[in-house]
Parts: C-alpha cells; sequence; structure tokens
C-alpha cells in the first residue's frame, strides 16, 4: 500500500514535470510562427447586430468601440488590407452612431484619399443628415463630391449647404463663393443659374449678394451663348467653330459681356463655356 | 459596491476620451452613459438575488409572510424598495459622471458642447426607468423560479435582448438588411413577433439629447414613457398572480 502511495506521488512530479516541459517548448517554438489572419474584412468586421449585442445592446458602446478602434488601425496587413478594414470598421461606426464626429471626421481626412471614395461619401452623408448643427460634413461631402466624382453640381449642392450651416458670416461668404463657383462648372449652364439664383434669394448681406448677382449675369450670358449655339446646329448641321460665328450667322447680334471680365469661350465640342481661373487643385489650397 | 463599480466606470470613460481626437467631452459622456446602463442593470439584479431570490432560497420569506398583510404588498415592497435603492445608486453614479465630464477635455473646440444641464438629467431619468424595466422582469422571474441564478441570468439576457431589439429591426426592417432579401423573409416575422413580447428598450435611450444637443420628438417620448410604464405594470401583475399561487413548503 505504501508502496502504491509512493509511485503515485512520484508519479504526479513526473506528469508535472513533462506537462510544464512540453508547455514551455511549445511556448518557445510557437513563438517564432507567424501567425495566419483570415481574410481581414471576416475578421474584424462581425455583423452590425452582433457588434450591438456584444456591447450589451448599446448601440452607442458600439459605435464608440469601432471607432477607437479605427482610430487605432493597428489591424496589422498591407496597406490596402488596412484601408479596406478602416472603411468597413467605419461605415460600421456610421450606421451604429452617425452623429460620431471622430468618424466621420477621421472618414474625411483618410478614407476618401485611400480610394475609399464611396465609403466616405456614406459616412459623411449620414453625418450631414444626423447632424444638422454642423457645418463641416457637408463642406467635407461636397468637397469628395467635387474632387474626388467631379461631380460639381452636386459637389456645389452640398458646399451650400455648409454654408448654410457656417458659424460665422465670414465662412458663409466664403463657402457660398466656392459653391456658386463649383454650380457654374455644371453641365448645363440652365442647372447652374438656377442654383446661383437660389443661392440670391437666400443669400443675407448686400456684398455677398451682388457677387452672386455678377455671377448669375454671367451665366445668363452663358445660357444664351448655349441656346444660340443649339440654333446654329439646327441650322447648319454643324457646331460652330467660333463664338464669332454665331455673331456672323446672325442668331445673336452682339456676343454678351461677361460682367466679371473673364469672358466666354468654346470647348472642343463646339460649346460655349465660361472662361475659368486655372482650376486649382484643393489639395494644394 | 456601487462606488467601486462607479469608479471603475469614470476611469474608463475617461480614458475613452483620451483616445478622441475631435470630442472628448462627448465621447466621455457616451462612454460614461453606456457604463452607467451597465452598472445599474448589474446591480438591479444583484439586488433582486440577494432580496428576493434568496429569501426565497432560504425560506426565510415565509417569516414576512406570516404579517397579516396581503402577498402583493411583498413583491410590491421589494420592487418599489429596490427602484428607491437603485434611484439613489443613479443619482450618486450620476453626479460622479457629470462632474467628470465637466472637468474633462476642457479647452477643446468641439463643433457642439454637450448639454449638460437638464438633457443630461432627462437623458439619466430614461435609463433609470430602462433599469426598472429590467428590474421588474428580474422580479416576476424571482417569484415564479425555483432556480436562485435564473432571474440573474434571464435578466441579464432579457437586459441585452431588450436593447439590441431597436438595432435589429431598423437593420432587418428599415434598411432590409442592405438589400439581403432572404434574410429578411428569414428573420423578419421571428423578430416582429418579438417586438409585440419585448420592449424595445432602446426607446428609452434619449442621449443625443445630450451628447448632441438634439431633442427627441415628444409623441415618440410619450409613446416611449408609456410603453415601458405599461410594461412595467404588466411585469408586477404577472409576479403578484404568481407570488400568491405559490406555496413555500
Amino acid at each position: 500500500m505504501g508502496i502504491w502511495r509512493q509511485r503515485w506521488h512520484w508519479s504526479i512530479w513526473l506528469v508535472l514535470l513533462v506537462g510544464g516541459g512540453l508547455f514551455s517548448f511549445s511556448v518557445e517554438r510557437l513563438g517564432g510562427y507567424p501567425r495566419k489572419f483570415p481574410d481581414p474584412e471576416i475578421q474584424v468586421t462581425l455583423p452590425r447586430f452582433v457588434q450591438v449585442a456584444l456591447a450589451g445592446g448599446d448601440r452607442y458602446l458600439a459605435a464608440n468601440i469601432a471607432v477607437v478602434r479605427s482610430l487605432l488601425n493597428s489591424f496589422g496587413g498591407d496597406t490596402r488590407d488596412r484601408y479596406l478594414v478602416q472603411a468597413r470598421v467605419q461605415t460600421d461606426a456610421a450606421w451604429l452612431n452617425p452623429r460620431h464626429e471622430d468618424n466621420y471626421y477621421v472618414a474625411a481626412a483618410l478614407l476618401s484619399w485611400s480610394g475609399y471614395v464611396p465609403e466616405a461619401e456614406d459616412i459623411l452623408l449620414k453625418a450631414s443628415q444626423a447632424r444638422p448643427f454642423d457645418m463641416l460634413p457637408p463642406l467635407y461631402l461636397g468637397f469628395d463630391y467635387f474632387y474626388f466624382n467631379r461631380d460639381s453640381v452636386l459637389g456645389s449642392r452640398w458646399m451650400y449647404e455648409a454654408a448654410r450651416r457656417a458659424d460665422s458670416e465670414q465662412n458663409r461668404i466664403s463657402l457660398t463663393r466656392i459653391a456658386s463657383r463649383w454650380a457654374e462648372r455644371g453641365q448645363d449652364a440652365r442647372d447652374a443659374l438656377r442654383m446661383v439664383e437660389v443661392m440670391i434669394q437666400q443669400a443675407r448681406g448686400a456684398s455677398l449678394k451682388r457677387y452672386l448677382e455678377l455671377r448669375a449675369e454671367r451665366l445668363r450670358g452663358l445660357v444664351q451663348l448655349q441656346e444660340a449655339a443649339g440654333s446654329y446646329r439646327e441650322r447648319n448641321g454643324k457646331s460652330p467653330a467660333s463664338l464669332e460665328d454665331l455673331v456672323r450667322s446672325g442668331i445673336v447680334k452682339k456676343l454678351p459681356v461677361d460682367p466679371q471680365g473673364r469672358g466666354y469661350g468654346m470647348d472642343a465640342e463646339g460649346m460655349p463655356m465660361l472662361i475659368q481661373d486655372p482650376i486649382r487643385g484643393p489639395a494644394g489650397g | 459596491m456601487i462606488f467601486a463599480i462607479g469608479l471603475l466606470l469614470i476611469g474608463g470613460a475617461y480614458l475613452a476620451s483620451l483616445f478622441s481626437p475631435r470630442q472628448p467631452q462627448t465621447v466621455a459622456l457616451d462612454v460614461g452613459l453606456s457604463g452607467l446602463r451597465f452598472a445599474l442593470v448589474l446591480q438591479a439584479l444583484f439586488w433582486v438575488q440577494e432580496l428576493v431570490g434568496r429569501e426565497i432560497e432560504r425560506k426565510t420569506v415565509v417569516l414576512s409572510l406570516a404579517y397579516p398583510v396581503p402577498r402583493s404588498h411583498y413583491v410590491l415592497g421589494r420592487f418599489f424598495g429596490i427602484a428607491l435603492l437603485l434611484a439613489v445608486a443613479t443619482l450618486i453614479l450620476a453626479l460622479l459622471l457629470w462632474l467628470m465630464v465637466l472637468s474633462s477635455g476642457r479647452g477643446y473646440d468641439s463643433a457642439r458642447q454637450v448639454a449638460l444641464g437638464l438633457p443630461y438629467w432627462l437623458t439619466i431619468g430614461g435609463l433609470y426607468l430602462d433599469v426598472l424595466v429590467v428590474l421588474g422582469f428580474a422580479l416576476c422571474l424571482a417569484t415564479l423560479s425555483t432556480v436562485l441564478v435564473l432571474p440573474l441570468a434571464l435578466g441579464a439576457v432579457f437586459a441585452v435582448i431588450g436593447r439590441s431589439l431597436g438595432s435589429v429591426m431598423d437593420f432587418l426592417l428599415t434598411r432590409q438588411a442592405d438589400g439581403d432579401a432572404e434574410m429578411v423573409a428569414q428573420f423578419g416575422p421571428v423578430i416582429r413577433v418579438i417586438y409585440r413580447l419585448l420592449p424595445d428598450l432602446s426607446r428609452l435611450d434619449w442621449r443625443d439629447w445630450t451628447l448632441y444637443n438634439l431633442a427627441p420628438d415628444g409623441a415618440g417620448l410619450t409613446w416611449s414613457l408609456l410603453m415601458a410604464g405599461g410594461y412595467i405594470l404588466l411585469l408586477l401583475a404577472i409576479a403578484v398572480l404568481a407570488f400568491q399561487r405559490r406555496e413555500f413548503a
């Protein structure tokens, strides 16, 4: 009996040693092994209501967790993977709490510049709608549409919304100016004119109103020229080669005068257009 | 215990605010409110277990029932007693959080400052009502159940599901599961049934009010209050009925 007990005692120590040895040996070996991650898409973004349930059913907490995650952004992988995950996490956060300020800010600052433009626009659109007091989301959104999608109509619409929410007179004036300048780059001069006319109606302050009136006047000249070019095409079966053709053919008596002094031109397709200041890249200021 | 949880919660909220580049106060308040709700739900379930469940388990409840008062008084007395304790706990934690948010993130120019006046206290009120619904549910289970931990466990599940319900409804029915028609067809009817049975506790979360100064609309607010109040009454009635029929042998 005593011998058996002794052996039993002894074997426990043996098991302990073997187990401990195995453990420390394998831990040592494992350290060198690279960890294999599944596709980052699956790895990091759980279905949205699972995220909510994990946060104890608390949607706001789930949003905060997602935002902190996107701010830390240490999901490894190469940069393409990283931004893919970033975009997913941030889109989720925007659904969980569209009002989160950090989330839309990071989206504007990071996502659209890394090629995830639709995601950034989705987040900014949600923020613009959910934060009616905040001028920044529509401002970023308008900029995104204008700069990344080359959609000056949508861009100007959101820029104008930003101007409406502006916190100071100074900001309001400068944002309205940007909005109206973008509106003029729209395809159809009549759309742009309508946009500027709406702005005039809602403009407060005489100097801003005067500035917009000049723009409207300039656009009216363009509308007149574009309509004349249309009649020219109908009559001659081809586009005018220059603005002077319109005068020579008698469709317009004389070319409209641009009150802002930059004048009108003709694009490659024979469509009258505004002569712009050289477009400055928004990144360069 | 409440103070330990409180300090933990305030610390957590403060840490979370350090992560926020743009709106530390808002994030501190946001995370703080989440923690507050979490702590209060746990506290409510704990008190139900200690003050009702354990009494029934140890049969000491028989002593209370020996007094010449109806059994319903026992149930209602426990409910209002715990509700009062919770009110004190809520007040203490809310004050701590309030002070922490006030003192954190000074000097930052967020787009909109948090509203720490009346909106804050009304939000806390909504949160308290949310916890009362959970309390009612746990109490109701405690009068029915013969297993001590059942009210605690199911109460926690109830708190999570009730809170998630709004998000799930939103995702599945309002957004049509992002175009996943199969998912909508599969889970839509189930969710609709659950929605008829369990309260949507996320309707009592008015924190947009204090976080972004966006007041909830009056009609929605009124219906949420009625929903919560009605559900509490329903639970209490079931609890009283079950308790009256229960035999303590």
